[in-house]
């Protein structure tokens, strides 16, 4: 059964790596009719999965008793991709008779993959409206496996007050023993050997994800290296085999190994099984079936496809040896290449006595492990040249992406962590290998630079959660710059401006993004946002027209053709797009909230609310649709309501002046006037620029007879908005107040003049109302709002006009 | 060869149709001159004949044709004693005989009147077989008799005796079990073959699993049913998934009962038996489309079986059409009288529909038949309570409680009954919290709880209880009362969010609605927007979406409907 599964496993995990789906699906299933076991039937759920079939997967894995974590954790994670949030939660946590299962539980039971289990878990949670339960779940996740950010992410989207610094550590649990201290690398060959120690995940990781696309070059040099290694490796380990056998762990560790060869001759030939992979031009050039160094690439190879080797595998290679045979299974076993070659030093502290062959010569581990790591090394130079990379340890992170980078720190971690560990029972048993301290300090340095690099981005990406968007600007500025060259924090940049409506400031750092990565479209919403905001229809079309060729099943770009036609006022196809948005997405608030808003322009009240509704569903904590609920409110004359919602929308986003200016306006509308007047003196202490702030109080003062105050407000106005037609309105009625005719007239001869045509209707129906003096107050505010819905047919020409109306009372958000 | 060797060769071939007018045409030459055929090949005649009308499913028929053969049997019987000591050619006869022999058609006449569901006339027919006559065959058919009879000391002694000469009868075993022999007893009796033939060691667990199924302990069921799948000889075993769905609905774990039959299911897409559990929990659970799809299903698989008439009158009574559920459920019973599933529902049915005294005798029917579950006696305290007898209720809920113990559901039961009474609210109170101290997240005493609370006006106190209930579950019922104990104390806000939670949730909770809609005309300034507002809310919103020709937009309209409703 083994004989045959062990290669048909290996040519499958291979072909998936080499994104050759539809073969690794067929060998898949080839393997899962022969031997029908619960290992091929992961593979092939797996397969399935990866493959973009998440629905196959699922009905697989349900049709068939699966109790092992691993097909667990698929089915939920199907379960999750197809929104069948409750199966998936019954499926992690449901046990018998509705006991559910503690976090604890999971831990114990999903071992070293628990830290993914409890984010799939939290985010059920929280799509379950479960918020409590679901940070929970994302903070112990995070607390199992600081390099996650998926769940940090979603914790500040939960609005948790988290402490980057603490998330972001490696916590005791991480490191079993205490750092070694640090000795200086003084030996140039040592160095560069820790160098390429720390690169080695790098490499396998380089296997797993990246490049396999491409390169005959990176190929040749892969086999030489193995090849190079094997060579250099295979008089060494033979005799650690030796040592093993005689100590009598196990015989299968000396049995094994020929069983793959038998495999691969019932696959027809070594050369039908891969001329890719390293590992395999190795076997087929191997004569020796126990060389280790077939082991090592064989386990290694494998391990490449399991993204985060695991731990506890790893701590099972001391006890068991038969976990050698099996590492071919691919699935339950997945020592890293590393341990591998080390994999008698853990043995070595379990049973000193015993190893003392070993232990007499310690240079016999050392040479084995410089050998690989040497070949490690110049194998990684070579990517480094290709990609222009440092050479330099630290840096190893810096061009990557970030979830890129978490993984690589995943795996380094653990690479670490096996490292300390092995290193620290040598150091236990015999208390030597000084490489073996510089590569754990090195180690830690480089896991220490990420978690450096998470802590950063990551106090940013929450400050920008809360609404602190000056301190976002400012942490995530100050990253490295190489950092900062990046999507995802200019993005982020770009979107703190955008909330703190600096709009020309926005654009500027979209512009860049759109330079740097122009493939990117998470924030591309925001930033057609801001050029409809910036009334750049022609920016604003090449980006849709750029977007929605390239990803027509993104929500992002639905939106921004949206945005693009809103602009057009072509408010029907604008509503058609951002329902599309919705339909690829039913998860994008955003979208929901654009369409509101559209729906609201085309005073199609009901159906906004309902948009703006929906998209507090999809996420409560989406102030923008809380305010247009609000805002809807306000016009429908609701006016407490309207106050709730626009206090809910300031709760999320307390730095927000607009809102408080909102909120103002509508306490003033409930003849709260004091209050009102205590919010909008707020709004302007946040933003002392704010126009729209300064506008209504002085409408509001102007309303309570204070005359004199309502028009030093206004001609302070006047600075900041000297073009606002509105602005010499309300002067003109306050001087009208006062009982300077001629000022008046001139200041309403002024608006005239300033917007002929748009809102001249209305000014000139207000200047009539005027002389009935028992509701003026309604008719500023509805003049205000009304002129603000129909600024767009107005056609302005100024910009700060356009900004004042549409983009503070409509979509400022 | 003669003509009836003929006849039997035809028969033996399973030319039925042919045998039928054949032996016909014969039986009436023989009746017209005796001499032709002798008294013996006269039964055979008769035998064949009435085979071939059993084959045509004619069984009142059959039934009269193999009484004729029987009576035709006895004149042989008292000629026989005369012949058979002149010998002759009766040996050659004897061996047909044996294969047409006296128990053979009595067994085949029982069939036929079980067929006619004349239970009683059928066991008269296999009563009168000499008990060392009988085969396991009989026996098991006369065991089926008898606990259907409710003769359980009979049936007891006819399983035993089938499982005698046959250890590995199962059906045998679960009849034995559930006329409560205990599980040990039965063990012992195939102890033997279980040492003897390798690899079926999980026998005795299989019997453990059903001795609780059948004694009602679902927890230990399950652990045991559970410990069986998790063989991996046994994985994927249908039947196993199926009792094990069945023993969870029972324990009132609906999710983990929808997921195994869902697994069983999907391995077995022919799977009729426990599908109507199926059905009626998913469209309990509102999933009333995907029940809709499961009824056509199974009707394209067989409409002989009570499943699918169960299971599209499941749907029919979820949608509120009682009459249609009424008549499903009355059809399905027709089919199967001992499908519990089809007296629940016309009995939920016939209460819906306001006829208590009906639906009352289709619960105790139900209840007889199935002593273990709990939404039998559900329904019958239902009847009881709409027709204002608390008493007759009470005693119910204690005797269940006594019988079936203490546990959340029990207690809930009694509770529930407790608060219709305005004298024992206190003992309701009581009684909730132990049921909620033992499944704290047990959603309908928590429901309960907060229902007695809000009529003692404890808001703080039922909204810590629903935060609670709801910090391990999301359950739109439960989102909802939570949003009207925040409008209670005047938490608008949260109120709404918890209303929205709850829509999002179902989207056509109608409860749901009114709270927000009354909640929005509370918070209205003054009275004139709200009617206004009334106004607009059922001039606009849902048909101007429903009419969008636009296909986008109606299909889009089908998420926002609830919201457009506002």
């Amino acid at each position: 059964m083994t004989v045959l599964q062990e290669p048909v496993q290996a040519a499958v995990w291979q072909a998936l790596n080499h994104y050759a789906y539809m073969d690794a699906v067929f060998l898949a299933e080839r393997l899962y009719a022969e031997v029908g076991s619960e290992e091929a039937l992961y593979l092939l759920a797996t397969c399935y999965f990866r493959s973009g079939k998440a629905y196959k997967a699922y009905r697989l894995l349900k049709t068939h008793t699966c109790s092992t974590p691993q097909c667990r954790y698929l089915l939920a994670k199907c379960c999750v991709d197809l929104s069948k949030l409750a199966e998936g939660e019954q499926v992690l946590t449901g046990g018998v008779l509705n006991k559910q299962k503690s976090q604890d539980d999971i831990i114990t039971e999903f071992g070293d993959s628990a830290s993914f289990t409890l984010s799939l878990l939290g985010h059920i949670y929280c799509k379950t409206d479960r918020v409590a339960k679901g940070s929970e779940c994302f903070q112990k996740s995070l607390n199992l496996n600081p390099f996650l950010w998926s769940p940090f992410q979603s914790l500040c989207h939960l609005g948790e007050k988290l402490d980057p610094d603490q998330v972001f550590r490696l916590s005791s649990l991480h490191i079993p023993v205490a750092p070694p201290p640090p000795i200086s690398p003084a030996q140039n060959p040592s160095h560069r050997l820790d160098t390429a120690l720390m690169e080695t995940p790098q490499d396998t990781l380089e296997l797993n994800r990246l490049n396999l696309e491409s390169s005959n070059g990176k190929l040749t040099s892969d086999s030489t290296v193995s090849y190079i290694d094997s060579s250099l490796i295979s008089p060494d380990p033979c005799s650690l085999l030796a040592n093993t056998v005689s100590m009598g762990s196990t015989g299968s560790l000396l049995g094994k190994p020929n069983k793959p060869k038998s495999g691969r001759s019932l696959l027809g030939g070594p050369a039908a099984l891969s001329p890719l992979t390293p590992s395999f031009g190795i076997l087929a050039l191997d004569p020796s079936p126990g060389d280790p160094g077939y082991l090592q690439n064989y386990s290694g190879s494998l391990d490449a496809q399991q993204t985060a080797p695991s731990k506890k595998s790893v701590s099972r290679i001391g006890p068991s040896k038969s976990v050698f045979g099996q590492s071919g299974n691919g699935r339950e076993v997945l020592p890293i290449p590393f341990s591998q070659s080390q994999g008698s030093a853990p043995h070595s502290s379990t049973s000193p006595q015993v190893l003392s062959p070993t232990l007499v010569a310690p240079p016999n581990i050392q040479p084995r492990r410089s050998t690989r790591l040497f070949t490690s090394a110049s194998s990684t130079a070579k990517e480094n040249s290709k990609k222009l990379k440092m050479k330099f340890p630290t840096k190893i992170p810096n061009r990557k992406t970030k979830c890129k980078a978490a993984k690589t720190a995943n795996s380094n971690l653990n690479e670490s962590l096996d490292i300390l560990k092995l290193d620290s029972s040598m150091n236990d048993s015999k208390g030597l290998s000084t490489p073996g301290y510089q590569s754990i300090t090195l180690q830690r340095a480089a896991t220490d630079m990420v978690l450096y690099m998470l802590r950063e981005l990551g106090r940013g990406y929450q400050a920008l959660c809360c609404y602190n968007c000056q301190e976002a600007i400012s942490i995530l500025s100050s990253v490295p710059a190489h950092h900062y060259n990046t999507g995802w924090v200019l993005t982020h940049i770009g979107r703190a401006y955008f909330e703190l409506a600096e709009y020309t400031q926005a654009e500027r750092v979209f512009s860049e993004v759109r330079r740097i990565e122009a493939y990117r479209v998470e924030g591309m919403e925001i930033y057609s946002t801001t050029l409809w905001h910036l009334q750049k229809d022609v920016a604003l079309s090449a980006l849709s027209k750029d977007l929605t060729d390239m990803d027509r099943l993104c929500p992002q770009a639905w939106c921004v053709a949206g945005n693009c036609f809103s602009l057009q006022q072509e408010h029907d196809i604008a509503i058609k797009f951002f329902q599309r948005a919705i339909q690829v997405d039913p998860g994008f608030a955003y979208a929901y909230t654009l369409l509101g808003h559209e729906f609201a322009l085309t005073e199609e009240l009901d159906r906004a609310l309902a948009c703006f509704r929906n998209a507090i569903r999809v996420n409560n904590r989406h102030y923008n649709a809380w305010y247009g609920l609000g805002m809807i409110y306000y016009k429908q004359e609701k006016f407490s309501l309207a106050e709730i919602h626009f206090k809910k929308a300031l709760s999320i986003n307390p730095q927000s002046s607009v809102m408080l200016c909102h909120i103002g306006v509508v306490q003033h509308a409930l003849k709260k006037s004091d209050s009102a007047l205590e919010t909008l003196n707020r709004a302007i202490g946040i933003d002392p620029k704010n126009p729209l702030c300064k506008f209504h109080r002085a409408s509001i003062l102007f309303a309570n007879d204070k005359y004199k105050a309502a028009l030093q407000e206004l001609e302070e106005l006047k600075q900041i908005v000297p073009k606002e037609s509105l602005v010499y309105f309300l002067i003109g009625k306050v001087y009208k107040k006062l009982g300077q005719t001629h000022l008046a007239l001139m200041n309403f001869s002024w608006a005239m003049d300033l917007d002929p045509k748009g809102a001249n209707n209305q000014i000139k129906e207000a200047i009539d109302k005027r002389y009935l003096p028992e509701d003026e107050e309604p008719v500023t505010e509805d003049f205000l709002y009304d002129s603000a819905a129909d600024v767009e047919e107005s056609s302005m020409t100024d910009a700060d006009d356009s900004q004042l109306h549409t983009a503070e009372s409509d979509d400022v958000l | 060869m003669n003509v009836i060797e003929h006849v039997r060769d035809m028969s033996a071939a399973g030319l039925h149709s042919n045998v039928r007018i054949m032996s016909s045409l014969l039986l009436t030459m023989s009746s017209n001159n005796p001499e032709l055929f002798s008294p013996s090949q006269k039964y055979q005649l008769l035998v064949y004949h009435a085979d071939a009308i059993f084959h045509d499913k004619e069984y009142r028929n059959a039934a009269c044709k193999y009484s004729m053969a029987l009576q035709q049997k006895k004149v042989i019987s008292k000629t026989s004693k005369v012949r058979t000591s002149t010998g002759g050619g009766a040996s050659n006869n004897s061996c047909c005989l044996n294969f047409l022999s006296q128990i053979e058609v009595k067994y085949k006449i029982a069939e036929c009147y079980t067929i006619l569901k004349l239970d009683k006339d059928a066991i008269a027919v296999l009563d009168g077989i000499p008990s060392r006559q009988r085969t396991p065959k009989i026996n098991m058919m006369l065991a089926n008799l008898y606990r259907k009879a409710g003769q359980e000391r009979s049936a007891v002694s006819s399983y035993k005796e089938v499982l005698r000469q046959c250890p590995l009868a199962l059906d045998a075993i679960i009849g034995l079990l559930s006329l409560s022999v205990k599980g040990a007893e039965v063990a012992s009796m195939t102890m033997d073959v279980i040492q003897s033939i390798p690899n079926l060691d999980w026998l005795s667990v299989w019997i453990k699993a059903y001795a609780f199924v059948h004694a009602g302990d679902n927890q230990r069921a399950i652990n045991t049913i559970c410990s069986l799948e998790k063989k991996s000889l046994l994985r994927d075993n249908v039947d196993l998934l199926v009792s094990l769905a069945d023993v969870y609905f029972r324990a009132g774990d609906t999710k983990n009962s929808i997921l195994k039959f869902e697994q069983a299911q999907m391995l077995d897409p022919y799977l009729i038996k426990g599908m109507d559990v199926y059905g009626y929990l998913m469209a309990r659970e509102g999933h009333l489309e995907d029940v809709e799809v499961l009824g056509g299903r199974l009707f394209n698989i067989s409409d002989q079986h009570a499943e699918p008439w169960v299971i599209s009158g499941c749907h029919s009574f979820y949608s509120k059409r009682y009459s249609r559920a009424l008549y499903l459920g009355a059809k399905a019973i027709q089919l199967n009288s001992n499908s519990v599933q089809a007296l629940l529902l016309k009995g939920a049915a016939l209460r819906n529909m306001g006829r208590v005294q009906e639906a009352i005798i289709h619960f105790r029917e139900a209840m007889r038949l199935a002593p273990c579950r709990l939404d039998c006696y559900e329904g019958l305290i239902d009847c009881y309570l709409a027709s204002n007898g608390i008493r007759e209720a009470m005693g119910m809920a204690n005797n269940i409680y006594k019988t079936l113990g203490a546990n959340a559901q029990t207690l809930t039961i009694l509770a529930t009954v407790c608060l219709e009474d305005p004298v024992t609210q206190e003992k309701a109170k009581a009684l909730l919290d132990k049921a909620l101290a033992q499944r704290p997240d047990y959603t309908k005493a928590v429901v309960k709880k907060a229902e007695l609370l809000s009529r003692e006006q404890k808001y703080e106190e039922g909204i810590a209880l629903l935060r609670n209930a709801l910090a391990n579950q999301s359950d739109c019922v439960l989102h909802r009362m939570l949003g009207d104990f925040l409008v209670a104390v005047n938490d608008y806000q949260e109120a709404m969010d918890q209303y929205s939670i709850a829509l999002s949730l179902d989207p056509n909770d109608q409860k749901s609605l009114e709270g927000m809609q009354k909640m929005e005309k509370e918070e209205s300034p003054t009275d004139a927007t709200v009617e206004l507002d009334g106004d607009d809310m059922e001039g606009s919103g849902e048909e101007g979406d429903l009419e969008g020709s636009d296909s986008e937009a109606a299909q889009w309209a089908d998420q926002e409907q609830w919201f457009g409703m506002q």
